[in-house]
């Protein structure tokens, strides 16, 4: 990471090579977490792992929901309408992909406790993968017909991560909101608002689907690149 | 079965073969004949069609919009398809209202903005789009910079429904005028004369165009999109092949994969194409 975005906030290290932004409750970003670890493992990247929520797809879609007398408020509805069907479709393909039943492959409403975990984890120096791994596994990969609370998630998380759990409560209590939501204003300033994303020297990447670019990118940018 | 007929000397028509019929739109357009059974069409030119039908190439539907920076990057990432299948691609407009959207934004030619409709986050959004179609773009040695307005890009789009409407070459070299002009902010697509030019230059007969682009030609671009919207598609590039709709050229690998016939674990997302320079 560039020592200048780093500057931008305290949340935010000098000292990885990379950083990757994480939205605990997508699963899309869960099917590049095998990617991104490959690559971490294939290049020795040192990492910063952060939560992110993924702002684009709320940004886009607050359309209104009913068609409206007003063309342009019916064409937003209708537009905003095939989007949803789209995310649908979507959602069906990423969940064949991460093998596991659609049902299962639900976007989680809420994952802040989860996004503060992970900042807990990195402040203990914990096993940040382990965490993320683990929160995953227990949002879209559970044997209930629903997950179970994310209180019970993260603490299992925690767990993995080898941080302990006591002093998580008193920092979610107290500064966790806080922090998560300053970090999240520092990457929007840094112009990082989807998952997964990723800053690699300064360059900007959201998606997975830029895994090829950053591979090229790190593999020292020569021959003929994937576009 | 899908079958391409050859009809005639030099011309083919693709379409489906059902109980001995053909089936397809492309016959009537292109001949200027009713759909017809197959035995009728062999009455009408005995020597000139094959009776065997041959496997043909399968269809793809790439939906784009000359102002959308993505569609333009997508443009020769899905030109290379056709060099590696035999595949039959059906350019269609899908124009976008972008200011629905993502806002709305006026910049002068400093860069600074003298009309500003955005919140910070579809702002965010916008530059992060132009940053990453730049950079692919670069990589490719072309030229990509910001639009100053929202454009209206229907009339252009109407010119691929014209160009395509004529030879797969004429639409090729239209579209490649369009987006390398207009993304180097060289080509006025809301004006019909530089549109009308252009087709010229891309080979296009252009006699009847006028007419076109404002009767029969903007009602179809209008009713299409219409149609695709309530079809669910909302962006661009647009893919549709098998049934199944994918948006954004990320989806290139799965579009492949449908190409090559199912085969193989299903793929993820990826800009993984690799263009020889």
């Amino acid at each position: 990471m560039s020592e200048s975005a780093a500057a931008s906030s305290p949340h935010l290290s000098t000292a990885a090579d990379l950083l990757v932004c994480l939205d605990f409750s997508d699963p899309e970003s869960y099917l590049a977490l095998a990617g991104t670890r490959q690559l971490v493992t294939d290049f020795d990247l040192q990492v910063q792992w952060l939560p992110i929520k993924a702002g684009l797809k709320r940004v886009s879609n607050q359309a209104p929901t009913e068609v409206a007398e007003d063309p342009l408020l019916a064409y937003k509805a209708r537009r905003a309408k095939a989007r949803q069907n789209y995310a649908a479709t979507e959602l069906q393909r990423t969940c064949r992909l991460l093998d596991i039943p659609v049902s299962q492959g639900q976007p989680q409403a809420d994952t802040s406790l989860a996004a503060m975990g992970l900042l807990y984890v990195n402040a203990q120096g914990g096993a940040a993968p382990a965490y993320i791994e683990s929160v995953y596994a227990g949002l879209f990969r559970h044997a209930q017909g629903a997950p179970a609370p994310i209180a019970t998630v993260v603490n299992a998380a925690l767990q993995a991560a080898a941080v302990a759990e006591a002093p998580f409560a008193a920092f979610v209590a107290a500064q966790g909101p806080q922090v998560l939501a300053e970090l999240e204003d520092s990457l929007l300033a840094l112009g990082l608002f989807a998952s997964p994303g990723y800053l690699y020297q300064g360059q900007r990447f959201q998606g997975r689907q830029h895994l090829p670019l950053l591979r090229w990118t790190m593999q020292g940018a020569t021959g003929t690149p994937p576009v | 079965m899908r079958c391409r007929l050859l009809v005639g000397r030099d011309w083919t028509v693709p379409g489906e073969v059902n109980q001995g019929c053909l089936i397809g739109a492309g016959f009537g357009i292109t001949a200027g004949l009713p759909i017809a059974c197959l035995c009728d069409l062999q009455a009408l030119f005995p020597p000139t069609i094959k009776r065997n039908c041959q496997p043909v190439s399968q269809h793809l539907e790439v939906y784009i919009d000359y102002k959308s920076p993505y569609a333009f990057i997508a443009k020769d990432p899905t030109y290379a398809l056709e060099q590696d299948f035999d595949v039959d691609i059906q350019w269609l407009p899908l124009t976008l209202n972008i200011g629905s959207y993502l806002g709305t934004a006026k910049v002068n030619n400093s860069g600074k903005v003298v009309d500003n409709q955005r919140s910070p986050r579809q702002w965010a959004a916008v530059k992060y789009a132009y940053m990453d179609a730049r950079r692919y773009a670069s990589l490719r040695g072309l030229t990509l910079r910001g639009t100053q307005k929202i454009w209206d890009s229907s009339l252009a789009a109407i010119g691929m429904l014209w160009a395509g409407k004529q030879h797969h070459d004429v639409l090729k070299s239209y579209t490649d005028i369009v987006y390398s002009r207009f993304w180097q902010r060289e080509l006025d697509i809301e004006d019909p004369e530089v549109v009308t030019a252009v087709l010229a230059e891309a080979g296009a007969d252009v006699l009847g165009f006028d007419a076109y682009r404002q009767g029969a030609g903007r009602e179809y671009h209008d009713q299409l999109q219409d149609t695709i919207l309530d079809r669910g598609y909302f962006g661009v590039p647009t893919y549709v092949i098998d049934g199944e709709v994918y948006f954004g050229r990320e989806h290139l690998p799965r579009v492949r994969w449908h190409l090559a016939g199912g085969k193989g674990p299903y793929p993820d997302i990826g800009n993984d194409t690799v263009l020889q320079p």
